[in-house]
């Protein structure tokens, strides 16, 4: 309990060190919230920066974001007049958990199984071509793998529809597509982890003993070999829950991954600080997350750290 | 301890616990789209549904749909029609107007709509605290030149403008609500138009139905509009294809060629008739791509140098280059504008560049000087600017060096004069030609080129004082003379509207300004031919 709550701290000492490195950088990139191919009139442009307190000097702008975050406020955005940061990422934060949920049951659905299969006929053709495969799925870039399955699904078969927010239906080609690489990387790391354990005398003594080998890999193979997957899900979790700006694209999904990278395109301090926050702590959150499933998994992990 | 055991299971319950929890924000994510509604790919999304605030293109596509002006213009004729107000008239040549507006009108929550709402409404697009990108619009008004007597909206202004009952069909000067004035309620909520807001989600969509108050309410047709947000032009295509959008407002130019391919393949498959609207059809658009010369320093402070670059250049082979479908620019003005005679502008002509060019003092001796091309990042301005070092390079022997800015830091850039030459482009708002040509008055915040010039503003002036049309227009035609003799500019084409407007769309009209009268428009059920 204590180690965890030296944890939350130490994440809190981050995200302060990130808001203070994230408002001075986008500050000091070139251009303005207001800049247009349209000039705003002069007079208009200064009443606007009045109104976000961008005509003040810069250290009292970040104490003024700063005592925002304390206030639990993340301030107006300056892209969508009107409208408050917090609840333009509130309205993305489901689309990215249902989109990120999605991607991490593909990645768990296919990659475990496939690892498993490739470790225990090991340098076999089943273990060649699940290595090929997964080598493809993590060079594949995601936009080629979507533009393919949108050709196939959306216009061949007319079975999916090609882009945005609906039923279930809408939701399978980007969890797909996002998930795909990630389950190539649990494949792969779950392959190799699983070899080591299949070399430990534990393993080898039940194999002597005669048990066959699919007891054996359920039984003992799979829950070691599984340590380096979980940990590997952490930041994989927080990567997927942010979501993929290419899948957001692609498939017009109003999730964070676009505000994360267009809030800085758009000068949108406000937004683009607030984005950076939340995905900082859900990192931060998912590696604690993660350390603690390691420990409930192996009781010597929580002695070790 | 084995697999099954319950300290394992329940290490994995968070997990699993999220997976259900995914899966169940699946309805909540999830808003089914009423039958007979109109579906919009609508390009970025929405800044603002604030009429006042709101600028660009996917703005006002949404806006004109919730909100009504004085006037509205006439998609097919492009001629200004009675909105809000039944009638409007000058009765001296353009310097005041009266707008009568309709007796009975209603906000969508029920309220009386008169003429004082638009009369506290442009006080409220005047005022700095609003912050208005439009708020120039009216800055010409008389000392109490708006007053309100018996619904009927005077409006006086300090010179002729003839074309105001035009800028008055644009979302800018359209009344805003009571409760959007003083600032009690959110943009969208209360709306004068043939719509009203259903449910918005930023990045998502903006639902769109029937106003019941609206004035006209028995001639609007489609029972709702959704708008999508689909940043991503491909996209916007497969859901067009796939029927799961209506209208796209523009296409990739990769597709240009396929598309009209597929126009012809429709009509052998007869699919459509040969006589209905085609689906794509691209049409001129009251918009102009250009390049910026920074006039403030050498070698583009000398005319002759800029006229030079600017005759270099073949825009017949440019736009063929590009294949997009974008009709060659000699002129700021595209000739497609209404009652408007052009000068004949910059023709190909490599002979008098290469002799301007000798004249402001260059020749192998004197080399000219390798110049930087700004643009933003974007296929379409990469093509054009490598069209442009190529045409140099053989015609005048010039080298450029392209440089490619993202988006914001080239705004900063040519705000502050920062390059030598910079693309540009500018779209009308309003059918006349100042609507181009303030932009390159010497205190326009938008002119961005350094270029001051006394006769092209006098011109500009005299223009402004005369109310008769025809010396008017020679005025202005003069002007634009004088930009293309000075050149602070060079144009290279003009855009075309290159929409996709499902055939299924009946009462659509494609014209000049993008204007799309939405309570006109009905959706046909779909037919058997469509689902092949």
């Amino acid at each position: 309990m204590k180690r965890f709550l030296r944890r939350l701290l130490a994440l809190t000492f981050v995200l302060f060190f990130v808001h203070a490195g994230t408002f001075f950088m986008v500050h000091s990139v070139r251009g303005g919230p207001f800049d247009s191919d349209r000039q705003l009139p002069p007079q208009v442009e200064k009443a606007l920066l009045a109104e976000y307190h961008l005509d003040e000097p810069l250290l009292q702008q970040y104490a003024h974001a700063v005592s925002g975050v304390f206030h639990g406020d993340l301030g107006p955005s300056l892209r969508y007049r009107g409208t408050r940061v917090a609840d333009v990422l509130a309205e993305a934060i489901p689309i990215s958990i249902t989109l990120g949920g999605g991607a991490l049951f593909v990645a768990l659905l296919l990659g475990i199984p496939a690892g498993l299969w490739a470790a225990s006929r090991k340098n076999k053709s089943p273990d060649r071509f699940v290595l090929s495969v997964a080598t493809l799925c993590m060079a594949l870039p995601n936009f080629v793998l979507a533009g393919g399955l949108v050709a196939l699904f959306s216009f061949s078969w007319s079975l999916l529809p090609p882009a945005g927010l609906g039923g279930f239906r809408h939701w399978l080609m980007p969890c797909f597509c996002l998930g795909l690489p990630f389950a190539a990387q649990v494949a792969r790391i779950l392959r190799t982890s699983a070899l080591e354990v299949l070399e430990t005398p534990a393993v080898l003594a039940a194999r002597a003993r005669g048990m066959d080998s699919e007891t054996l890999l359920r039984r003992h193979v799979l829950r070691s070999a599984l340590m380096p997957v979980v940990a590997f899900l952490g930041p994989a979790s927080a990567g997927l829950l942010t979501g993929s700006l290419v899948i957001e694209q692609v498939f017009a999904l109003p999730g964070l991954g676009a505000h994360f990278v267009q809030a800085a395109m758009n000068r949108d301090y406000t937004l683009a600080l607030g984005a950076t926050l939340l995905y900082t702590a859900v990192l931060g959150l998912f590696s604690l997350f993660t350390d603690f499933l390691l420990a409930r998994l192996d009781p010597r992990m929580e002695s070790l750290s | 301890m084995d697999w099954h055991s319950a300290q394992f299971r329940f290490s994995l319950t968070p997990l699993l616990t999220l997976l259900l929890v995914s899966f169940g924000l699946v309805p909540a994510c999830t808003k089914s789209i009423p039958p007979g509604t109109l579906v919009v790919a609508n390009n970025a999304d929405v800044q603002s549904l604030d009429p006042q605030l709101a600028t660009g293109a996917p703005e006002g596509r949404v806006l004109s749909a919730l909100f009504s002006g004085l006037t509205r213009i006439d998609p097919s004729t492009l001629k200004v029609l009675p909105e809000l107000a039944e009638h409007f008239s000058s009765p001296d040549g353009g310097y005041s107007w009266e707008f009568r507006l309709r007796p009975n009108l209603q906000w969508s929550d029920g309220s009386a709509l008169g003429a004082m709402d638009v009369l506290e409404s442009w006080e409220r697009l005047q005022s700095p605290a609003t912050a208005a990108p439009y708020r120039d619009w009216l800055h010409d008004l008389t000392e109490g030149g708006l007053v309100v007597e018996d619904n009927i909206l005077r409006v006086k202004f300090q010179s002729p403008k003839p074309f105001f009952p035009g800028m008055c069909a644009y979302h800018a000067l359209a009344p805003v609500p009571p409760g959007l004035r003083d600032g009690s309620e959110s943009a969208g909520k209360v709306t004068s138009g043939p719509f009203l807001l259903g449910s918005r989600r930023i990045r998502d969509r903006i639902q769109l139905q029937a106003n019941p108050h609206y004035w006209n309410e028995r001639k609007v047709h489609l029972p709702g509009i959704v708008f999508l947000t689909v940043e991503s032009q491909f996209t916007a295509l497969n859901l067009f294809l796939t029927g799961e959008a209506h209208f796209i407002p523009d296409v990739p130019a990769l597709a240009v060629s396929s598309l009209y391919q597929r126009e012809k393949q429709l009509i052998r498959d007869k699919i459509r008739g040969p006589r209905s609207r085609p689906e794509f059809d691209p049409q001129p658009f009251l918009a102009t791509y250009f390049y910026r010369f920074n006039t403030t320093q050498p070698p583009f402070d000398d005319a002759r140098v800029r006229r030079a670059l600017s005759l270099a250049v073949d825009r017949t082979l440019l736009a063929k280059t590009l294949g997009s479908g974008q009709p060659p620019a000699k002129t700021l003005i595209p000739n497609s504008l209404p009652n408007w005679d052009g000068p004949d502008g910059h023709n190909y002509d490599p002979e008098t560049a290469r002799r301007l060019l000798r004249e402001a003092g260059y020749d192998s001796e004197h080399p000219f000087p390798k110049v930087e091309l700004h643009y933003n990042t974007a296929e379409l301005h990469r093509d054009v600017a490598e069209a442009l070092q190529a045409q140099w390079r053989m015609v005048l022997g010039i080298e450029t060096r392209l440089y490619n800015q993202e988006w914001k830091v080239f705004l900063d850039a040519q705000k502050k004069l920062d390059y030598q030459l910079s693309r540009s482009s500018w779209i009308g708002d309003y059918l006349d030609p100042t609507t181009f040509l303030d932009v390159f008055r010497s205190d326009s915040p938008n002119n961005r080129t350094g270029w001051k010039d006394q006769r092209y503003d006098l011109l500009l002036e005299k223009a402004k004082k005369t109310t008769h049309q025809q010396p008017r227009m020679h005025f202005l035609r003069q002007a634009e003379e004088q930009l293309l003799r000075e050149a602070p500019i060079m144009p290279l084409f003009h855009y075309a509207g290159r929409e996709l407007v499902s055939s299924r769309v009946q009462g659509y009209r494609r014209n000049l300004l993008g204007t799309i009268h939405w309570a006109g428009l009905h959706l046909l059920p779909s037919t058997q031919a469509e689902e092949r």
